[in-house]
């Protein structure tokens, strides 16, 4: 049978194959046709499987977009604040949630929040746990974003002097809304400048026992207007994820963080350490856990 | 596609069902076995980014191809780095797309899977210039766009690859009508072409 010689395909024909239309006026089988055919076939068994999951996301995500409006204001507020005290650059900060991470980010691809500068989880509160190796110690710090680091380091200096007065400044509204009240705040910094060592050396990032919307997924990142990066974090049902957006200016790319129980997450390290440095650092948060 | 950005979730299923058995084959070619994965990172970003993308249905296909192709080549990246240092992404992309030596036999069905094992054993340009095209439904501009290349090069690439199947075909015994007893008449049909 192999003296068959194949039918010369020219161009017209190839063309017409590719975009799945009949060839041979559809009389007669081709089996090349038939050979594209199969394999633009509808979906198999277990090709499907991952449906759920990927719902699973969307839903996280709906939600997420749902809460934030609510809290856009105050969060505009204080980066307009925040800008004014010549912020140059300011990089993504991002916690993981569960076990899983998954991150991914080649700056190519639109960062979620499109036109917003600002893409804050609604939990990034001190709801978050963070887990310095194995041993879970509450702490606000690592979902803590850079700015409100920013604050509570001017609060903590202010504070010597006269806590009260600091406070009631409106720059530090944002600050005593992550603390949850006026009186906490000084537990909260305490709790943030700490970690933020920690953070830095990543330690193991899990989800707290948040009530709030979008389930343990705490994700706070900063965004400089025009340099078109900037951080989300958001969990999915079945593997929660992290992103993390480069920082500014730089074609830094976050890479995924892998799978595994109390994993590590690259980006928490980065988050804090870039923040700290400034602009222009190009971080990559490749996976620099092996698991 | 726009009920699915508004949030409907009914929305985004129909469109996973669309897309997805197009979109695992053409990661199967990228990454083997790990296709699954890589379309489930795919996945959860498209869902994280579906509020920020703009287009139709068609713009959408080529929007997904080209986040699950930047998963694969990061995947591959990863995995190569854990592996070897310093082999280009290509050199260890055609090998693992290398044809699994079971092929041939299954092909009488010409079921999708021996399908795939044809299309996998073609040049890594090629099977994807043809998998975007016939799977994932792009246009050559759209498939142009997803592998960085021009339009025509993807169209190139393509041809190339269906002349290369069309003679694969042949070699197996396969005649122009695709089935063990075409006979004479298929033959003749196509000479006559």
């Amino acid at each position: 049978m192999s003296t068959h010689r194949p039918r010369r395909i020219d161009r017209g024909e190839a063309e017409r194959m590719l975009r799945g239309a009949p060839v041979n006026d559809g009389v007669g089988a081709d089996p090349l046709a038939d050979l594209l055919a199969a394999v633009a076939a509808p979906a198999r068994g277990g090709e499907l499987d991952g449906e759920e999951a990927a719902v699973a996301a969307f839903r996280e995500v709906r939600l997420t977009h749902v809460t934030q409006p609510r809290r856009k204001p105050m969060i505009n507020l204080m980066f307009a604040k925040l800008l004014t005290v010549k912020v140059a650059a300011m990089a993504a900060g991002a916690t993981a949630v569960g076990g899983v991470a998954v991150a991914a980010g080649t700056g190519v691809l639109p960062i979620a929040g499109g036109g917003g500068s600002v893409a804050v989880s609604p939990t990034a509160t001190p709801s978050a746990e963070v887990s310095i190796p194995a041993i879970p110690v509450p702490s606000a710090g690592a979902s803590v974003s850079v700015s409100l680091l920013d604050l509570c380091h001017t609060y903590t200096a202010a504070a010597a002097t006269d806590a009260r007065t600091t406070l009631d400044s409106p720059n530090m509204r944002a600050l005593v809304t992550a603390a949850g009240s006026a009186d906490k705040v000084d537990a909260f910094c305490a709790k943030a400048l700490q970690a933020e060592t920690g953070t830095a050396a990543t330690p193991g990032t899990t989800a707290g026992a948040s009530g709030s919307a979008g389930p343990g997924g705490a994700g706070v990142g900063a965004q400089v207007p025009g340099a078109g990066a900037g951080a989300s974090a958001g969990p999915d049902g079945a593997g929660p994820g992290v992103r993390v957006a480069p920082s500014a200016g730089v074609g830094a790319s976050a890479g995924p963080g892998g799978a595994g129980v109390g994993a590590q997450v690259p980006g928490a390290g980065v988050g804090a350490s870039v923040g700290q440095g400034g602009a222009g650092l190009g971080a990559s948060a490749a996976p620099s856990v092996p698991r | 596609m726009i009920e699915a950005q508004r949030g409907d979730e009914a929305a985004f299923r129909l469109i996973y069902r669309t897309i997805q058995p197009g979109l695992l084959r053409y990661l199967r070619v990228l990454v083997g076995n790990d296709a699954e994965d890589v379309a489930s990172e795919a996945w959860l970003q498209i869902a994280r980014d579906l509020a920020s993308f703009r287009g139709d249905f068609d713009g959408f296909r080529g929007w997904a191809a080209t986040i699950a192709r930047h998963r694969a080549l990061d995947h591959l990246r990863r995995r190569t780095r854990r592996q070897r240092d310093d082999i280009p992404v290509e050199m260890v992309t055609t090998e693992l797309a290398a044809p699994d030596d079971t092929a041939g036999g299954a092909l009488e069905a010409l079921s999708t899977e021996a399908a795939m094992h044809l299309i996998a054993g073609l040049p890594l340009d090629q099977a994807e210039a043809v998998l975007l095209r016939v799977v994932m439904g792009l246009d050559a501009k759209t498939a142009g766009r997803v592998l960085g290349k021009r339009a025509g090069a993807v169209r190139t690439a393509a041809h190339r690859g269906l002349r290369r199947l069309a003679e694969q075909l042949a070699e197996r015994g396969i005649t122009e009508a695709g089935r063990p007893e075409a006979g004479e008449h298929a033959r003749s049909d196509s000479t006559r072409r």
